[in-house]
């Protein structure tokens, strides 16, 4: 009981201490002046709470691996539009070229789209393997699968490889 | 005094003005941290007046305007450092006749022992004790009945005076 008796005290001695104080100045005055003042102005902030920082991120990487694993359907349609093309128009023995001349792809292509224009010729023809050996069964056309590393690099490599499907085109005229 | 019904004027609003300042004093450590935070509070006040709908819920708006802003007061200075605490060398010397005492240590104390509380106690205490608000007034400001405003002001102070025992013993 004393020591809440105690607790009281000592509020009510720092209170009168303190509105002595505040008594003493000229708390109206002080807020006039502010109030006539133009109001400083805010520095920007994007995040006024810092704990969205790490929200915002996991939510970013959480977007990146779901675009990755999931590409939006107008690339990635486009691209695979573009395979079942090519695939159509392009030989065995074509492709097969295609895999033993990388030199001359090389030349044709960008200096670095050389690996690109391989991995692209083997993809080909692993394509039209699966549809050689699924119209000698009898069964439907099967679709490509590529895995989503396969994906990501098909999705991101497409500029390289529309130039490639280009250079095959020009082979196959000439 | 504006007519019920119509919005508060800022000199309505400034006839609380010391119950802001012992509120803020409450929640910082010393005088001129309290009297920045109580112009804080009426310079807001004064952008967001037209929001009040009669003279009679300017109060209870003003209190809870006020805590909010010392609340995020409050949880800035916990994560960069409290406020230094009053020399109270002239305190001691106003009241107590120039001899010394150990009230500066006991008000370290205690503002350890309320800045330790559960927010809700701690809200509690200090709008009963330092801004001396009628426990309907507490109960309208924290939206909460006065049955639990008692209960908690009761577990506050045991709390705090347990603290202090401690803490004197120790």
């Amino acid at each position: 009981m004393d020591e809440i008796k105690d607790i009281d005290a000592i509020v009510d001695r720092e209170s009168e201490e303190a509105l002595r104080r505040f008594r003493a100045g000229d708390f109206t005055a002080r807020l006039n002046a502010r109030l006539a003042s133009p109001p400083p102005r805010r520095p920007f902030v994007l995040f006024r709470k810092p704990a969205l920082i790490p929200a915002l991120g996991l939510a970013a990487l959480a977007a990146a691996a779901l675009f990755v694993l999931f590409p939006p359907g107008g690339r990635n349609g486009r691209l695979e539009a573009g395979f079942r093309v090519m695939t159509e128009a392009l030989s065995r023995s074509e492709i097969l070229m295609a895999i033993e001349a990388p030199t001359g792809f090389e030349m044709r292509s960008e200096p670095a789209g050389g690996r690109n224009i391989h991995g692209l010729a083997e993809r080909l023809l692993r394509i039209l393997s699966q549809r050689e050996a699924a119209s000698v069964e009898g069964q439907a056309p099967l679709r490509p699968l590529f895995s989503p590393k396969e994906r990501f690099k098909i999705l991101y490599e497409d500029r390289v490889i529309l130039r490639v499907l280009t250079d095959i085109a020009n082979l196959k005229e000439t | 005094m504006a007519e019920p019904g119509s919005a508060p004027s800022l000199e309505d609003l400034l006839t609380y003005r010391e119950e802001i300042f012992l509120l803020c004093l409450g929640f910082s450590r010393n005088a001129a941290v309290a009297e920045d935070l109580c112009q804080d509070v009426y310079l807001r006040a004064c952008g967001k007046l037209g929001s009040v709908r009669s003279p009679e819920a300017a109060k209870v708006w003003l209190f809870r305007l006020a805590r909010n802003i010392c609340r995020d007061h409050y949880r800035r200075s916990r994560k960069v450092g409290f406020d230094p605490l009053d020399t109270r060398a002239d305190l001691v010397a106003a009241s107590n006749g120039g001899e010394p005492d150990d009230f500066e240590d006991r008000l370290v104390g205690l503002k350890s022992s309320v800045e330790a509380l559960p927010r809700k106690l701690r809200e509690v205490l200090i709008l009963r004790l330092y801004a001396r608000l009628p426990y309907a007034d507490v109960a309208r400001t924290l939206r909460i009945k006065e049955g639990t405003v008692m209960s908690r002001l009761h577990r506050a102070r045991a709390a705090v005076a347990r603290s202090m025992n401690e803490v004197r013993r120790g």
